[in-house]
């Protein structure tokens, strides 16, 4: 980094802006954003899970296509009626044993075997031409046919639970639902009382398969006894052309699952698990016996806790690596001993990948670390020393201040701020602060007392986040900035009692009924979007379990296009108002209240004339209309052209302009706009020419009952300016 | 496994995965707040910010089938949009002076207990919006989201050389609108 940058930096420090992200804006993008995703996928979500899995395992099209038959089967005996679909599940469930042979032939005549076996709870064998792998529970053994190697290891099944293989879960997927593309015959001749045989012709709107098969079932459970499959579409590179599943489920014996490495294979050193292990100190250096250790990774996926041993020492064992269950740095290592609630010892092992630079001190004292990437293999050596540690009580009462008991009150996260003040909640990487188990959760005592003890101190413009939830009780997110480390925060927490049903109509002031429109309470003056709803086809609305106070309000946001862009059509027909806020007539014990919601319909007129002091003309002078923050969004001010240039008369004019607070007219010369028709070089010559003029503001102000407005304005150049001043 | 096979899997992995909304769900809430953040760094308007923010996570949803890459690239992915999508903006709405005036506002009644931080502020976005889109990100990117210079290469579908050197330049260019602060 040279001169430049590092003075440059220096000076970004000493900038401090408020840049936290708003949740309930970041809650209702989420919203909106799933209900697209699922639209988009609703089609294509089937074919995506099942080739998911094919790609995921080593079986190949084949057994994609045996799984959709199987699903056709399950479907069958759905349609057939409930009860058939209850003994297919009780068959399922009450499968202990699978054995599976798939045979596949490939397109030049070779065959290709694989068998499974499993056994619940957590026995499995898997033969393939070049491996085969054993796992009992204990321990797993992997034989590499061609090498001649064989290596064991650590279980898989705490990760890999034999009730979720594939088998199983393929069923899940289809549980009830028709596949597509497939025509199913069940044939009649050559059924009998135990086994019932279907014909399926299957061709998939997504890809280029097709394929015919057969499927013997049992009929007394409908679980499938053979499936043959032909393909008849064009095999890809490496795809078999035909195959056949025999499925068995009589009892598998203990030595199929016996971990026993064959004549003339060499064995392998046994495969080690990654571990995270080390000590805890207390300030003198001295182990801490029956200390309880947690781990959590960056998201809260590895969460996990143990108890030292009488020298100090702690271990986590990491998940085998090939099971999918990384742990994702950083890691957040805390330490305290039960009925210690002032020590505490931790410490972050941070993602390599992060650039950011703490506030203030993270304890640090690791030995060995082997990661790829932000993935930890491997930690040894941790130390974590005991220091002093943070209390955050209060109490939690309603709004009229009896405390409620038994609330729950939950530590949702620390955002430690940087070097620069600044903090999000992403910036030290740790995503999770509560877990595992109850760790960062209390619940309050009959005076609605509550205390979290054991928190880090962390330091000043942490910021801390905390839940509250009782029965009965609108749940609360509160958030705070420290002024310096944690050490003992007052904090109360008020709930509002849940209770209130506001329903209504929203129209606009034309009387046309406002569909499918976003409408939400308020509380004391701030949006409170936990609780919303959108309008119905006639307009109404039905707002369930808002707060009981007297300061509810409803608020429906009419100023932001809630439709996605990619719908153009509706998209481009939205008719924007300004938000309508609405508050309740409050009674103290009545529950449901009626409201009626109007939107002004944007019908104000503004011609705008524009002069210099010498009463010339402007032409294609920038003009804007304004609101108040926030009144006008970004989409409503594009789509209805609220910025112009003035005609070359010096003139324009505004039409759908809405009545909102603090309307006014913005104009300046050094600005350069907007959509329009004339060449760069115009623009830039008409912006030389203008730069010259002063900054206007020009407030419109409105009279009930009129609509059109003329502004004469006459802009002064900054000279100008600075000589009247 | 090669790492370039490796990253292709990965890859596949999130374009598969950005289907399960679950999945998707813990991605956005991921790379929320950087968005968030980047946007707000860059145009300094809160509402703006919002909105830009929704554009840029609607086209990666729109176009999560078609993302190849890992992890990392991931990020630089969203940063490509969203410097699309705000640079977007300001041709659009052309508003690159007025919104350094709406900035007055804006600060003024967000940190007004900070007056010399307000000032530098203040200061630190005239001197950015006087510079051209591509710089803005380059500077915004470097100094305020700590990005390498790799990973900003990556973001403009450039070379680390490049960057570096308009990287200088914009800092020169700063440093003349700055240079009472940077002796201060």
């Amino acid at each position: 980094m040279n001169d430049n940058e590092k003075q440059f930096e220096d000076f970004v420090r000493q900038v401090k802006f408020d840049d936290t992200p708003d949740y309930s804006h970041r809650d209702k993008l989420e919203q909106d954003l799933l209900a697209v995703l699922t639209k988009q996928s609703r089609q294509q979500k089937q074919p995506i899970k099942i080739w998911c899995t094919i790609t995921k395992s080593p079986i190949t099209k084949i057994a994609a296509a045996a799984a959709i038959v199987m699903a056709v089967l399950i479907g069958i005996s759905t349609f057939n009626g409930t009860t058939a679909w209850a003994r297919v599940i009780k068959a399922l469930g009450e499968v202990e044993n699978i054995y599976v042979v798939s045979t596949m032939t490939m397109p030049d005549g070779t065959r290709v075997q694989s068998k499974r076996w499993l056994r619940k709870p957590h026995c499995l064998r898997e033969e393939e031409p070049s491996r085969i792998v054993i796992d009992n529970g204990k321990e797993r053994l992997t034989i590499n046919k061609e090498k001649k190697r064989a290596q064991f290891e650590g279980s898989w099944a705490e990760y890999r639970p034999i009730s979720q293989d594939y088998i199983f879960e393929q069923i899940e997927i289809f549980r009830g639902q028709k596949v597509k593309g497939v025509t199913v015959r069940k044939l009649e001749a050559k059924s009998n009382d135990s086994i019932i045989v279907f014909h399926l012709d299957y061709s998939s709107s997504y890809s280029q398969l097709t394929f015919q098969g057969k499927a013997w079932v049992h009929t007394d459970t409908m679980l499938p006894k053979k499936i043959v499959v032909q393909l008849t579409s064009k095999p890809e590179a490496g795809d078999p052309q035909s195959g056949e599943i025999i499925f068995d489920y009589a009892p598998i014996s203990d030595d199929v699952f016996e971990t026993v490495v064959p004549e003339g294979f060499a064995e392998l050193p046994r495969k080690q698990r990654g571990v995270m292990s080390g000590r805890v100190l207390d300030e003198h250096e001295q182990p801490v016996a029956n200390a309880i250790v947690y781990v959590t990774d960056r998201a809260g996926q590895f969460s996990e806790q143990t108890i030292t041993d009488e020298s100090g020492h702690f271990i986590f064992k990491l998940p085998p690596e090939g099971v999918g269950a990384p742990l994702w740095l950083p890691v957040l290592l805390r330490a305290f001993v039960d009925g210690v609630p002032d020590k505490i010892a931790w410490s972050i092992i941070k993602d390599p990948a992060s650039n950011y630079e703490p506030g203030g001190q993270i304890p640090y004292d690791v030995t060995y670390i082997d990661n790829d990437g932000c993935i930890l293999k491997s930690a040894n050596g941790i130390t974590l020393r005991m220091e002093p540690a943070g209390t955050i009580a209060g109490q939690v009462t309603d709004v009229d201040g009896a405390p409620i008991p038994n609330a729950k009150v939950k530590l949702l996260r620390c955002e430690p701020a940087d070097k620069f003040g600044n903090s999000t909640p992403t910036s030290i990487g740790v995503l999770r602060w509560d877990g595992p188990g109850e760790l960062g959760i209390v619940r309050t005592d009959e005076n609605g007392r509550y205390e979290l003890n054991n928190l880090l101190q962390l330091w000043e413009r942490t910021k801390v986040v905390i839940h509250t939830e009782a029965e009965g009780f609108v749940s609360d997110t509160t958030s705070f900035r420290t002024k310096g480390p944690i050490e003992y925060e007052e904090l109360d927490l008020q709930l509002y009692r849940v209770g209130i049903t506001v329903s209504g109509v929203l129209v606009d002031n034309y009387g046309e009924l406002l569909q499918e429109r976003e409408v939400y309470a308020r509380v004391n003056g701030e949006d409170y979007r936990a609780c919303r709803t959108k309008t119905d086809k006639k307009g109404r609305f039905r707002l369930v379990g808002c707060p009981i106070t007297d300061g509810l309000q409803v608020k429906a946001e009419l100023s932001h296009n809630h439709w996605p862009p990619h719908e153009r059509e509706r998209y481009m027909s939205y008719r924007y108002y300004p938000d309508v806020v609405v508050g309740i007539d409050y009674k103290a014990g009545k529950t449901g209240y009626e409201v009626e919601l109007v939107g002004e319909r944007p019908e104000i007129v503004i011609e705008v004339e524009l002069k210099n002091t010498a009463s010339e003309p402007l032409p294609y002078f920038p003009v804007e209309v304004r609101g108040a923050p926030g009144s006008i969004s970004s989409q409503w001010r594009a789509d209805k052209k609220l910025n112009q240039r003035t005609d070359e008369r010096g003139y324009c004019r505004f039409t759908e302009v809405p009545n909102v607070e603090s309307l006014h007219l913005v104009m300046w010369g050094g600005d350069d706009v907007w959509n329009e028709t004339l060449s760069k070089e115009q623009v830039e010559k008409i912006k030389k020419k203008y730069k010259k003029y002063k900054w206007t503001e020009v407030p419109i102000e409105l009279i009930p009952g009129r609509k059109e407005y003329k502004v004469k304005v006459t802009i002064l150049t900054n000279e100008e300016y600075e000589q009247r001043k | 496994m090669d790492d370039e096979s490796k990253a292709a899997n990965d890859g596949q992995m999130i374009a598969e995965t950005l289907s399960d909304p679950a999945v998707f769900v813990k991605l956005y809430r991921r790379h929320y707040d950087a968005v968030f953040r980047y946007c707000i760094h860059r145009l300094f308007d809160r509402h703006t910010a919002e909105d830009i923010t929704g554009e840029v996570f609607l086209k990666v949803v729109e176009n999560l089938g078609r993302f190849r890459g890992n992890v990392r690239q991931f990020r630089s992915w969203l940063y490509k949009i969203a410097t699309n999508a705000i640079n977007d903006h300001l041709r659009r709405a052309g508003r690159r002076k007025s919104l350094l005036k709406g900035a007055y506002r804006q600060i003024g009644s967000q940190v007004s207990d900070c007056d010399e931080s307000t000032e530098k502020l203040i200061l630190l976005r005239e001197a950015v919006f006087a510079l051209k889109p591509r710089c803005q990100t380059i500077i915004i990117l470097r100094f305020f989201e700590n990005l390498k210079l790799t990973e900003i290469a990556e973001v403009l579908s450039s070379s680390p050389g490049t960057v570096r050197s308009q990287l200088a330049r914009a800092l020169a260019k700063m440093r003349k609108k700055l240079v009472k602060d940077f002796t201060d």
